[in-house]
């Protein structure tokens, strides 16, 4: 039953999150079962799959609830990706400041969830506070070296960080 | 087509299917990319005994001859040494164009060569023996970064060299360097749309002036950390 459970966490909590905010595909989004098997949190399965379809309030809502039922019997682990889900979809409202404070939540229980640390740079991102940002998706990198969110990611800052210009020059 | 002037003989002058297979005779040359100097101008005479000499230019007049220096091709791999500069030079020969780069202790930069004759300036028309000066801007468009090349944090260089028709128009572009693939394509457009101005009252159809331009790729680091009050 526990390893019935973990799947479904994986499913459905790794669903969302800077995927979504970036405008990529979401990953394993195919992978999504249509039927709860196990014992799974019903509040924090549906929650994510809201905040995935763009429904931020509700996910917020619904995580928030399935993080209070199942406190007592969730694992760190578990718990540590249901904040990482609520960092997901405060950064995706543009609260920055609300995703940071779930983000770090999530990275004490469980330091090495890269979803946290990109999660988290993307609220840095907002925040224009982009060394921040850059550590994080530098941690993320450790993690999950290559990943496309990392790359985006990382393009969005320099984007943002860099002035382009283009000098011409006749040679007559 | 590409000939060789000077003071060698035909021998030497005529180059195989527009390939520079070999530096010897004289070449008008453009030095750039160091930022103090801006473009240079030089006369490059290579000679048959494998020895160089560059006469440097202000305003078209030759100001000083340096020093005799040796080059050496190997496997098409031209170098030699500027010792007055501290830089060296290398090209790769069997190219369209008798260009390439140049390094010293701490800067990069390029160089390219029309074949010449010497006193008319790089891009003087030989053939029409038509008058020299600037050909004038009249519209100039300014490439577009690549998105990409800025989130890859890309700099770079591109120098295109083409011809210019009597009515101002630009043709028969041809890349001398491309520092990167991204910045290809902006370059070449920015250049097809821009348009010299008109520089014979009438228009002759086989009559065009050629001319070279740079575009150089910057990104500025602007970014300054908000401060942040507890």
């Amino acid at each position: 039953m526990r390893s019935l459970k973990f799947i479904f966490y994986q499913k459905y909590y790794f669903l969302v999150m800077l995927s979504q905010l970036l405008s990529l595909e979401l990953y394993a989004q195919s992978e999504t079962p249509s039927t709860v098997i196990g014992t799974g949190n019903a509040f924090l399965s549906t929650g994510s799959f809201a905040i995935s379809i763009g429904q931020y309030d509700e996910g917020i809502r619904l995580t928030e609830l399935g993080i209070d039922q199942g406190s007592l019997n969730m694992t760190d682990r578990d718990k540590a990706v249901a904040l990482s889900n609520l960092c997901a979809a405060y950064a995706a409202k543009g609260d920055a400041a609300a995703a940071i404070k779930r983000c770090n939540e999530s990275i004490v229980l469980t330091s090495n969830n890269w979803r946290s640390y990109i999660n988290r740079a993307y609220a840095y991102f907002l925040l224009n506070q982009l060394t921040e940002a850059r550590l994080d998706i530098d941690a993320t990198n450790a993690l999950n070296p290559g990943s496309r969110q990392v790359i985006q990611l990382r393009g969005m800052i320099n984007e943002k960080a860099y002035q382009p210009r283009v000098i011409m020059e006749d040679h007559q | 087509m590409v000939i060789l002037y000077g003071n060698f003989s035909t021998a030497y002058s005529q180059q195989n299917e527009d390939q520079v297979n070999t530096p010897l005779g004289q070449w008008n040359c453009v030095i750039y990319g160091n930022p103090l100097l801006g473009d240079e101008r030089s006369h490059f005479n290579f000679s048959t005994n494998n020895f160089l000499r560059i006469t440097r230019l202000i305003d078209g007049e030759a100001t000083s001859n340096s020093v005799d220096m040796e080059y050496r091709i190997e496997n098409y791999a031209l170098t030699f040494y500027d010792p007055v500069t501290g830089r060296t030079f290398k090209a790769q020969l069997g190219g369209y164009t008798l260009s390439g780069e140049w390094r010293s202790r701490t800067e990069l930069g390029g160089w390219w060569c029309s074949p010449g004759e010497g006193g008319e300036g790089i891009f003087s028309n030989l053939e029409t023996e038509i008058p020299i000066g600037r050909v004038d801007l009249e519209t100039t468009v300014i490439p577009t970064y690549p998105l990409q090349a800025i989130h890859n944090i890309t700099q770079g260089r591109v120098v295109i060299c083409f011809n210019v028709t009597t009515t101002g128009n630009v043709i028969n572009p041809n890349f001398i360097e491309v520092s990167d693939e991204l910045f290809r394509a902006p370059s070449l457009d920015a250049l097809m749309r821009s348009k010299y101005k008109s520089w014979l009252p009438v228009d002759e159809n086989d009559v065009f002036r050629s001319a070279c331009r740079s575009f150089i790729y910057r990104l500025d680091y602007v970014y300054r950390e908000p401060v942040l009050i507890e």
